[in-house]
């Protein structure tokens, strides 16, 4: 049963994912605090209507009712756990999963933090395939590719 | 200088010589107990005991600044809390750093994206209400 935390949690999850659709949001609990992790760096470190609004909800939501352990920020290794085959990676960059005993990363996916992630968290699972046997990534080039991204 | 100032400022400089040397993960670990250590000497000085939390040092330290924080009404600024509760991330991100079996920073693109990033955050934070003292990352 979820308790109290978690169902504002989850109130705030929605609201998030309401405002920014294309996002992929989730929680989890670690060590004493809950996090609220998601996808987008570029929102994360750079959006300051996304930094306002957010940290609002933290204040409605929690700081208001002296609630200091849930946290809102960008996470890629917990991200990359929720991708599904075709979904689209931050700013335009999609990914596809396919079971055909690759077993390397395939040099497409050139985005240092990704690539880097997938080789060094060999516990993730995506669609049941192990991430480091599995990856294909298309880039699709758009303005934010060239800002946090360098795409071949 | 009290001693939890000395201790702090010794883990400042191992973890900017640490970041010359790419040894990512000691750097997590050591500039998180560089704000930790600053943390506890703000929490000292206004009179909150931490010796008998040893058991749980961290959550209780962060824990307590943050509340402080609010009584001290900064959250009032958004921005301001949404940094500050990052403290819980870095923290845990200096647990993987130390123990992670499956997990290592062997980047400065990871150390970026999985640590500094929020770690600027909340010394932005910190500075700017003057609790690190004279902070200069670099």
């Amino acid at each position: 049963m979820k308790n109290n935390i978690e169902n504002k949690i989850e109130e705030v999850v929605k609201k998030i994912s309401s405002k920014y659709p294309k996002i992929i949001i989730g929680y989890n609990f670690d060590e004493g605090c809950y996090f609220i992790w998601h996808n987008n760096k570029h929102l994360e470190y750079e959006d300051k209507e996304f930094r306002r609004y957010t940290g609002k909800l933290l204040f409605d939501y929690f700081f208001e009712h002296d609630i200091f352990n849930v946290c809102i920020s960008y996470d890629l290794d917990e991200s990359l756990k929720e991708y599904k085959s075709n979904d689209v990676l931050d700013y335009g960059i999609s990914i596809s999963f396919k079971d055909n005993g690759i077993s390397e990363i395939p040099l497409e996916i050139n985005q240092p933090d990704i690539r880097e992630s997938i080789l060094f968290n060999n516990n993730i699972q995506l669609d049941n395939f192990r991430i480091p046997a599995m990856a294909i990534i298309n880039t699709k080039h758009n303005e934010f590719d060239q800002t946090f991204f360098e795409v071949a | 200088m009290e001693i939890l100032d000395i201790k702090a400022q010794n883990n400042l400089k191992i973890a900017k010589l640490a970041v010359d040397a790419k040894y990512f993960d000691v750097a997590v670990s050591r500039y998180y107990y560089y704000i930790l250590l600053k943390i506890m000497i703000v929490l000292n000085e206004r009179g909150i005991n931490l010796d008998s939390k040893k058991d749980s040092t961290h959550n209780f330290t962060i824990s307590e600044f943050l509340r402080l924080c609010k009584e001290d009404g900064i959250y009032n600024d958004d921005n301001n809390g949404r940094s500050l509760v990052k403290l819980w991330k870095l923290k845990n991100k200096r647990v993987s750093s130390e123990y992670s079996r499956t997990e290592i920073i062997l980047s400065e693109d990871q150390f970026r994206t999985k640590f500094l990033y929020d770690y600027r955050e909340v010394v932005a934070v910190l500075n700017k209400l003057s609790f690190l003292g004279e902070y200069n990352e670099k």
